[in-house]
């Protein structure tokens, strides 16, 4: 084994600078990464006037290397002289392959994309944010990248979206991908945490009725500079027992090099509004008892403002550089009360104390007050009263005729969520030589939240198991600190293979601490307090996970062009059955880049890469599902009581998930169009089953078991088309397809109740009773010779058992997006498309059921009286809930952007000057029967995924946005 | 080997001999909301074991009046919930859910009487000798036996044993006479304090399970051993969640109005309502049809409707609230089942005595003694439904007597199933093998 021949350089160096531009508009390029080949430890990323500072170069002919998102790299050769700044420009043409692109996630250090074999998927955020400003993490993916599905499912402002990656890999965990900021993993919670305390159902505690503030809305997007997402177990191997959902690793902004301090401000104002289709337009033809006009809830739906400004700061000096931002917001729903303030503060540290030591330092501090909407499945859900009322019901204190709780109690509400956060992380980098490399990552992730809920006094909130008011205060400690080391050891071996091999661990301590306090029963108006409640209570849940794993990778490559990867991780975790010991999770990975066969490659193909992979991943189980224990619980008054609650499982394992994935991306015409493809398949084995104990044998829970197997077979592909590039007109379109289908192949011959895992269907299938004779009866007077009055004719009946209607998540998504520039003129949209989609549509027959609904109250007489076709359809939903097709194509984003003009700019003393227009979740078209065909009543990150129950729609966001530099 | 390469080597030699040596135990939490099995096994503890086997009893005892009533002619859905309406229309789902209100009460009499069972042998490990003179052995071994005896009467089968066969409910009634029994046998050795506490709850549990069993003369001699003002109560409470009752919560117009007076008892009740707040009402006694009978009241608001918008609302005044204790057994039901024994002996002077204990007591007129069998069985089903309203047992007396088609009509089930959740978990149990009721 023979060490690089670069370690033999001079010990003199230089320092490096210029500028990294686009070569058809002349823009400066932002975050491109500059680097010398060779010397994968030495580079600096571009402001964002695209300019770059790298110190440290070694003395002679170098080859310096610029490389970004969407862009083909450009390299140039040099010639340092030692002690002495030699300035670079480098321009780069738009590319629709970003094979060149560095990855790090997953990968066992920086590699580029096309030395992968498994699927690794890349998003300029920095960028994305300039053509389309969005304010939630979660938003930015939206339809953007194959295989990662992310839409709002419901809640207001500041409420969870639904993320996942690649479909359903489990029977019961959740399926949110983990979260890794700048190597340090955090958290993502989005979905109500007030349930998890013991006080699941006492009058609190589902605080706002299933969808919750969501943990990702924490973050500030302008901070992002990229995104990295490990779409499977083939790619997330090294991630252990937490990856088979995919991992998602945002990467901040760092700072720059020597020059003066660059200012970006950002101004942001509009509004959101709810799309005005409630389908209560016929309540205003009936009165209620005492003469009172009924009122439409449309009329519920206000522009709900949104204004925001944020300021970043960017500079150093030849060994320090900086990363500074600020972020102030306040975002209004439409449908309110309900808002989002939220403040962040940001400083990212780069120091290189020594040729060899890089220490990065990242902080982050957030504060997110959002005051909630009640929604979802929840009995003072405001639209959810309104939408769901009686209009002949309607009264001058329940306009609506609401079902269970008045608007008006329900707006003297507070619920809120307040929660501090910070996020840290230390990165040591120590390059011991230049092929040998060492990185230690310490973070940690702190949200302390309270929640807080608040019934006035005076409400009417009886079916709430509310009397004479309540306060609820609950507050959520959760604590994830990271630690990760990695070597890296470059090596060369005979027949022209180069390797790297790559060894280090990997471990997380979690823990989360939940308290509920309830006061109920105020003596009089005018108190607020827990304590002032008649009768006070409270829950507590705590729970703890550890992991630790220890990981190896080599990668060979032969002659640049052939790449073999294979690599292993051994975990150990607290959620482990005591009797299971470690998992092992291997992996291999092949990438053959052919287009270095010039001669057998026709011309028109600039790019081609072929790769497959195969890898395992994990899923751990819940923190303490292996223990066997019994419940402290006053199950009876006064007295404490202890029953039996989990006959745990001292053999409890994760599950594991077996990813084979293959595809290709090919560039033509100069990398102008890019095709990528893949297909997977994979196998989630020793599946967790919840195997329920026959009641008459004891335990409340299921006992979890590792027998169950499902699949998930899909297909991702992406074409990008650069149509015209030059310095006046740019026009590029891009499609992303993908389509997944998921299916139950074993539960270990247990026999589940219910419908949500059954052997040979998708997880969560949506199943139901049918009708059998359903038929709508539109004249006459009598039925079968019964008088109308008897609601017993006509009668609809029903398949005795449910029959299956289809899969809960699509089996195909598409998007299509569209870019064009013009000068200074940019105008970009997005439209998405899903199909294959069912869902329980509950809340329609249950508004019929109410006696509202514009389709019921349309049937019922002029006046107003029953007629045979309003009592079918009302005999048909008594009996059945409805289920239905989640299919739509939506406009999810539209934005105009115009660069001011410079002298302009300068007019007012600044640089860069940019606005823009836009439109988020603008128009969508369906066959759903239902307000928002996306919609979901338990919130982003839960497993419940089929039921749309009282779910409050996402709302269009219109937003202006002024971003300049200074 | 290079000097790199040895460098390499021995760093990941001592990342892994880090990783080996401070995982020692780094993988130990610890779950503090929980017991294990073995923090169990103590003296200190059991008594919590055994109050844990009563409180699953009370926490489910709520849910099956509640779901019986349904079945039963006493109350109806006035919900918008479709399980609901199928119960309250005799509608018997071919899939019986394994959720909500259709299979959840029977799984948590079920637990109930697991508790129970697994308590009894905890005790008896954890005293040894001493548990025969331990009150705790008497709870649990009576939270066995009225299990057994709840299951009995509204469920048309189940399983005897953990984890056992099918069985059909009848065969529920001697088993429970034989787990009282045995409480009664063992009663001599507890403290006398605890002896005065379980000798009447006892003693009409057996009365109960003895007259379902068709021991009469047993259930008769039960019934009046029990001194008259005898009550035993499920225990319900405010403050947490399992321990509410339902009854109160989906019956009381402040609550849910999930439920209300079943429609053909609505022209029976007396009262005056208004349209701006609940008024008090009750049914007529049946015997002077202008009299209320104040143990069947109700509440009213004029022209309000339930939540499904259908049907005339008439709350359930019985159990105030959600905090509201429920009987489980009363001497007044001994009462009743003193009457019902003399009745099948023909004696209906003694019956028709036994009956008026009841109503005199709540200001109600003396009924004279029936002329005729079919006279005194009316009465005795009459007196039952006022003085056992919304106490989980009308369904069985008109299961029992053979009533159901008459009082409710249609091809309707006269029991409700066994839990769903029971037949696919339990090892000697399988679908489709059901014997009761018919399912649509």
């Amino acid at each position: 084994m023979a060490a690089s021949p670069s370690l033999l350089l001079a010990q003199t160096t230089g320092v490096l600078t210029g500028r990294v531009t686009d070569r058809a508009s002349g823009q400066p390029l932002n975050g491109a990464r500059v680097t010398l080949q060779g010397h994968a430890d030495i580079g600096a990323n571009t402001d964002i006037d695209g300019r770059y500072f790298v110190r440290g170069v070694p003395a002679g002919s170098q080859t310096v290397r610029a490389l970004r998102i969407g862009y083909r790299p450009e390299s140039q050769t040099i010639t340092v002289l030692g002690n002495d700044t030699l300035r670079v420009n480098l321009s780069l043409s738009v590319s629709a392959v970003d094979l060149a692109q560095v990855v790090v996630t997953g990968t066992g250090g920086a590699v580029e994309k096309r030395k992968i074999g498994a699927s690794i998927g890349t998003m300029d955020v920095s960028a994305q944010q300039e053509l389309m400003p969005v304010n939630n993490f979660t938003s930015v993916l939206s339809g953007k990248m194959t295989g990662v599905r992310s839409v709002g499912v419901g809640g207001g402002v500041g409420g969870a979206q639904d993320l996942r990656v690649r479909g359903i890999a489990s029977f019961s965990l959740n399926q949110r991908p983990v979260i890794y900021i700048d190597g340090v993993r955090v958290d993502s919670r989005g979905t109500e945490w007030t349930t998890s305390t013991g006080m699941a159902a006492t009058a609190c505690c589902a605080f706002s009725g299933g969808t919750s503030a969501d943990r990702l809305s924490d973050l500030n997007p302008n901070d992002i500079e990229r995104v990295e997402v490990l779409k499977g177990a083939a790619a997330a191997t090294l991630y252990g027992s937490e990856a088979t959902n995919g991992v998602i690793q945002i990467f901040t902004k760092k700072g720059r090099g020597e020059g003066p301090i660059q200012w970006n401000l950002g101004l942001g104002s509009g509004y959101n509004r709810l799309r005005e289709n409630l389908p209560t337009t016929q309540f205003p033809r009936f009165k209620g008892p005492d003469g009172f006009q009924a009122l439409d809830a449309n009329g519920l739906i206000q522009n709900g403002p949104y204004n925001s400004v944020d300021i970043s700061a960017q500079g150093g000096t030849t060994k320090s550089t900086f990363f500074v931002s600020a972020l102030g917001s306040k975002e209004v729903g439409s449908i309110q009360p309900n808002d989002q303030t939220k403040g962040s503060l940001r400083a990212n540290l780069t120091f290189a104390p020594t040729s060899k030591w890089t220490v990065d330092v990242n902080s982050s501090y957030t504060r997110n007050v959002v005051n909630e909407v009640q929604a979802g499945n929840n009995w003072t859900a405001l639209l959810g009263n309104a939408m769901n009322g009686n209009p002949r019901a309607a009264t001058a204190a329940r306009p609506y005729g609401e079902a269970w709780v008045s608007v008006a109690d329900i707006a003297s509400m507070e619920t809120k969520s307040d929660a501090d956060r910070w996020t840290g992380g230390l990165t040591l980098a120590y390059a011991m030589r230049q092929n040998f490399t060492h990185r230690l990552i310490l973070g940690t992730d702190v949200v302390n939240e309270q929640k807080s809920r608040f019934f006035p006094y005076a409400g009417a909130f009886g079916p709430a198991g509310v009397t004479n008011g309540q306060r609820n205060i609950g507050l959520r400690n959760y604590r994830t600190t990271t630690v990760d080391y990695l070597s890296t050891l470059n090596y060369n071996l005979p027949f022209g293979i180069s390797s790297v091999l790559s060894f280090g661990g990997q471990g997380f301590w979690e823990n989360q601490r939940l308290n509920i306090a309830v006061g109920n029963n105020f003596p009089g108006p005018g108190v607020t307090t827990v304590a002032a409640g008649a009768v006070t209570n409270g829950g507590e849940a705590y729970t703890e996970t550890i992991n630790v794993g220890l990981l190896a990778q080599n990668r060979f490559a032969w002659n640049d062009r052939l790449f073999l990867t294979v690599g292993a991780r051994m975990d150990g975790n607290s959620a482990f059955g005591k009797d299971f010991g470690f998992q092992r999770y291997p992996k291999v990975d092949l990438s053959y880049d052919l287009s270095k066969y010039k001669r057998f490659v026709p011309d028109v193909v600039s790019a081609l890469r072929v790769r497959s992979a195969i890898g395992r991943a994990g899923k751990m189980p819940g923190p303490f599902d292996s223990f066997q224990s019994f419940s402290a619980s006053p199950v009876f008054k006064d007295v404490p009581g202890i029953v039996p609650l989990n006959p745990g499982n001292l053999g409890l394992r994760p599950e594991v998930t077996t990813e084979k994935e293959m595809g290709f991306e090919i560039g033509l015409f100069e990398d102008r169009l890019g095709i990528e493809a893949s297909s997977y398949f994979s196998v989630t084995r020793d599946a967790i089953v919840n195997r329920p104990f026959a009641p008459s044998q004891g335990f409340n829970q299921a006992q979890r078991v590792n027998i169950g197997a499902l699949e998930n077979r899909g297909w991702e592909a992406t074409i990008k088309y650069m149509i015209i590039s030059t310095p006046t007109l740019d026009w590029s379109v891009n499609f992303n397809l993908d389509g997944n289908k998921n299916k139950v192949t074993d539960l270990g011959g247990v026999t589940l109740a219910g419908t949500a895992v059954r052997v040979g269907y998708p997880v969560q299938g949506v199943w139901g009773q049918k009708p059998s004779g359903y038929s709508v009866v539109a004249t006459g007077t009598t039925c079968a010779g019964q008088p109308i009055q008897s609601w017993g004719c006509p009668t609809t009946t029903r398949t005795p058992t449910p029959e299956y209607f289809g899969t809960p998540l699509p089996t195909f998504n598409g998007s299509y997006s569209q870019t064009v520039r013009y000068k200074t003129l940019t105008l970009y949209g997005l439209v998405s498309m899903e199909r294959g989609a069912w869902f329980n549509n509950g809340d329609r027959p249950y508004r019929i059921r109410q006696g509202g609904a514009d389709e019921y109250l349309k049937a019922l007489g002029t006046n107003g009286e029953r007629t045979f076709k309003a009592d079918s359809i009302y005999q048909w939903s008594s009996i059945l809930t409805h289920f239905d097709q989640r299919d739509n194509i939506r406009l999810r984003e539209l934005s105009l952007s115009w660069q001011v003009p410079e002298r302009l700019s300068k007019w007012f003393g600044t640089q860069r000057t940019t606005m823009s227009l836009s439109g988020q979740n603008l128009m969508w078209w369906d066959g759903c029967n239902c307000v928002d065909p996306n919609m979901n009543w338990a919130g982003g990150d839960s497993f419940t995924i089929n039921n749309g129950f009282l779910a409050q729609p996402a709302a269009r966001q219109y937003r202006l946005q002024i971003r300049t530099r200074f | 080997m290079t000097r790199i390469s040895r460098q390499a080597v021995l760093w990941a030699l001592a990342a892994t001999s880090l990783f080996v040596t401070g995982c020692a135990g780094l993988l130990e939490v610890e779950d503090p909301q929980a017991f294990g099995d073995a923090d169990l096994n103590s003296p200190v503890i059991i008594k919590s074991v055994a109050a844990g086997a009563e409180g699953s009893l009370h926490q489910a005892f709520d849910d099956v009046v509640m779901v019986t009533a349904l079945q039963g002619d006493e109350i109806e859905s006035t919900s918008t919930w479709i399980d609901w309406e199928d119960i309250s229309e005799g509608r018997l789902r071919g899939d019986w859910a394994t959720v909500g209100s259709f299979s959840g009460p029977l799984d948590a009499v079920l637990r109930a009487r697991y508790a129970a069972q697994s308590a009894a042998d905890r005790i008896k490990k954890v005293l040894g000798a001493d548990a025969n003179a331990s009150p705790l052995l008497t709870q649990v071994t009576w939270v066995d036996g009225f299990a057994d005896l709840l299951i009995g009467s509204s469920y048309c089968e189940g399983p005897l044993t953990q984890g056992g066969a099918r069985e059909p409910n009848t065969k529920f009634f001697p088993q429970a006479v034989t787990k009282f029994t045995t409480a009664l046998t063992q009663l001599s050795s507890i403290p006398a304090a605890d002896q005065l506490q379980w000798r009447s709850v006892i003693l009409a549990s057996r009365a109960r399970a003895n007259l379902f069993a068709g021991n009469f003369d047993a259930a008769l001699a039960d019934a009046l051993a029990v001194p008259a003002g005898f009550v035993k109560e499920a225990v319900y409470a405010e403050g947490a969640a399992n321990q509410q009752s339902s009854t109160g919560n989906q019956l009381h117009q402040n609550r849910n109005r999930s439920g209300g007076l079943r429609r053909q008892y609505h022209s029976r009740v007396l009262g005056t309502f208004n349209a701006s707040t609940y008024t008090n009402g009750a049914l007529a006694d049946w015997f002077d049809l202008t009299k209320p009978d104040p143990r069947m009241a109700v509440n009213r608001k004029l022209n309000e409707r339930g939540v499904n918008n259908r049907f005339d609302y008439y709350g359930i005044t019985k159990y105030a609230d959600r905090a509201a204790n429920q009987a489980l057994i009363t001497s007044k039901e001994m009462a009743l089942v003193a009457a019902e024994v003399y009745m099948r002996k023909g004696d209906f002077a003694n019956m028709a005595r036994k009956l008026n204990e009841n109503r005199t007591a709540v200001g109600l007129a003396p009924i004279p003694a029936p002329g005729d069998a079919a006279a005194a069985q009316s009465a005795l089903l009459n007196e039952r439904m006022a003085v056992l309203f919304v106490e989980g047992q009308r369904m069985y007396d008109l299961h029992r007597f053979n009533l159901v088609r008459s009082v409710l009509g249609g091809d309707r089930s006269s029991m409700l199933p066994l839990s769903r959740n029971e037949i696919l978990a339990n090892p000697n149990m399988k679908e489709g093998q059901a014997t009761c009721p018919k399912l649509s």
